[in-house]
């Protein structure tokens, strides 16, 4: 029964991981890492509003309208961070503070009795949506967390297989696609719909600071061995695959939260690759 | 209470302003949640809820995640923000696991982490209030005195260089680990996350179509009163909300109010 347990912890993490690589891949090409954290965080009020006015965290219509009110903050955000590139970066300081201070607070006064306390907003609550299971025909099958997760995945993937060089000519070479005749403020508000879509997902799992961590530390570790999209996708998918295997031993052994033993474990092996890769393929030529 | 946090408030808002002329305003937030690891660890070797020793441990990882910060922008393979992005997460997760140790060993103490996290202003003790409030005004006097070396720094670092390598570094030093103490002390005030709010809010409102340095500072003086005194009695009024998130909403309003009034008077003139 509890390796059971540790299965479902490991299947919803890995499938979060590897949603949050495909999310983080074009923010991360487009050197804008900064972007998710500002959305990760901005979110938070448009949860709580999104609470008061369903009611119920586990309903669909609970999900849909935390999905449009955060998808609208994250698009005004995006916009007005863009409307200034010289303070850009003032600018979601400014409003990613502002609203997590509003989130905060109506969290405090509003959602304290469920489990979208101000504790979870921060480390996240892994533990509650491993056992929250879904039935079908009074039959138990499996979590409702993977479900989401599987059905995120899909959705990224179709994504990718679709977007991929229209997402890519963006990332590298906004103008030119902008003189070919595209509307490139569109191909960015669909970017962030998809943002908005996984970090809503991940941030009931991780919290607001490990959400950014999943979207960015295997992807930045990958670059070190790939550059185009796809072997990009696979070695981070890969690399994130081996440290999750890792990181579950160590967490399941010492009672460990596993997100955040896997984030470290990642960024120690994202330090390693910085300090030593080069030097080691120097030396390797060199030989 | 008022006096510190408007002295505080002010002090924040001027570290700010220089973060924001070195295009590093994210930085305050990168040292917010890479000294929370440092204030847990340093909570684990000592054991005792003192502000000198966990401003040790804060300082540690601090400079030890800003070394680190550093060789992921030097490697060039990233870019500044990714590098933010990743140290930031990284360090955060490094508390967290910390905490999650302390919460294995069984560790009952009355410190309270979530203080940290979300800021919890009414658990600082009175004597410990008097003292960051001397501090506090000790680095108000020391600014006044080495204000022309201060907006040297601010607004030319190159030119203090050329003048003299070795102040140019001291100066450096002294005005990050000042910087560093202001970022412990703002932990307990706002918490993590919203110390950058404190940092940069009420400067991004102040800056806004002026160009004087002691008009801008005259704005700050009136507004961080005006916030902290309005803050203060919000949450004394309601007992679930803290301080810190109320100060940094305030702000936040104040500057939402500023943009939206200065667009509308825009719109009016074109229309006439």
């Amino acid at each position: 029964m509890e390796s059971l347990i540790y299965v479902k912890f490991f299947l919803v993490l890995g499938l979060l991981i590897v949603n949050c690589i495909f999310s983080g891949l074009w923010f991360m090409k487009r050197r804008q890492a900064m972007v998710v954290d500002v959305v990760s965080h901005s979110v938070l009020p448009m949860l709580v509003l999104a609470y008061l006015f369903v009611g119920n965290l586990h309903s669909v219509f609970f999900v849909i309208v935390s999905l449009v009110c955060s998808f609208l903050v994250a698009v005004c955000v995006s916009f007005l961070s863009k409307l200034n590139l010289k303070e850009s970066q003032q600018i979601m300081g400014v409003f990613f503070s502002g609203l997590f201070a509003l989130g905060i607070i109506l969290v405090n006064i509003y959602a304290k009795s469920v489990h979208l306390d101000a504790d979870s907003v921060l480390f996240g609550a892994l533990e509650f949506s491993v056992f929250e299971d879904l039935y079908l025909f009074s039959t138990n099958i499996g979590p409702v967390a993977f479900y989401k997760m599987a059905m995120l995945l899909i959705l990224n993937v179709l994504t990718y297989k679709y977007f991929n060089p229209l997402f890519s000519l963006f990332s590298f070479d906004a103008k030119m696609l902008h003189l070919k005749g595209f509307n490139i403020n569109w191909i960015d508000v669909f970017h962030l719909a998809i943002l908005t879509f996984n970090i809503i997902f991940a941030f009931e799992v991780v919290g607001v600071v490990l959400t950014l961590a999943l979207n960015v530390l295997p992807l930045m570790v990958a670059r070190f061995y790939a550059f185009s999209s796809l072997k990009l996708l696979e070695s981070a998918i890969m690399i994130s695959f081996v440290c999750l295997v890792f990181s579950s031993l160590i967490a399941f052994s010492f009672s460990l939260s596993l997100s955040a033993v896997f984030v470290v474990f990642m960024f120690a092996l994202l330090m390693l690759h910085v300090l030593f890769f080069d030097r080691l393929s120097l030396f390797k030529k060199t030989i | 209470m008022f006096t510190f946090i408007f002295v505080i408030s002010l002090i924040l808002s001027i570290f700010g302003f220089a973060s924001i002329f070195q295009k590093q305003a994210l930085l305050p937030d990168l040292y917010a949640h890479t000294a929370f690891p440092g204030i847990v660890f340093a909570y684990v070797l000592f054991g005792i809820d003192n502000f000198f020793m966990l401003t040790v441990g804060a300082l540690f990882t601090v400079y030890l995640f800003r070394f680190f910060y550093n060789s992921i922008v030097q490697s060039s393979r990233f870019s500044s923000d990714n590098a933010l992005a990743s140290t930031i997460s990284g360090g955060f997760a490094l508390g967290i696991l910390g905490v999650n140790v302390l919460q294995n060993l069984g560790i009952k103490t009355k410190f309270d982490f979530s203080g940290f996290l979300f800021g919890n202003i009414s658990a600082i003790s009175q004597d410990e209030l008097f003292n960051l409030t001397i501090f506090a005004l000790f680095l108000v006097c020391l600014g006044f005195f080495l204000r022309n070396v201060l907006s040297v720094f601010i607004f030319d670092k190159e030119f203090l260089f050329l003048r003299s390598k070795s102040f140019y570094h001291i100066f450096k030093f002294l005005f990050e680990l000042v910087l560093i103490l202001l970022v412990v002390i703002c932990l307990k005030v706002s918490g993590v996350v919203l110390t950058t709010g404190l940092f940069l809010i009420p400067v991004s409102i102040a800056m806004f179509n002026v160009t004087s340095f002691k008009s801008i500072l005259l704005r700050l003086v009136f507004l961080c009163g005006f916030v902290s005194f309005v803050g203060l009695n919000i949450s004394q009024y309601y007992s679930g909300v803290s301080t810190g998130p109320v100060l940094v909403l305030l702000y936040f309003f104040v500057f939402i109010a500023q943009r939206i009034s200065y667009y509308l008077s825009n719109l009016k003139m074109w229309n006439r």
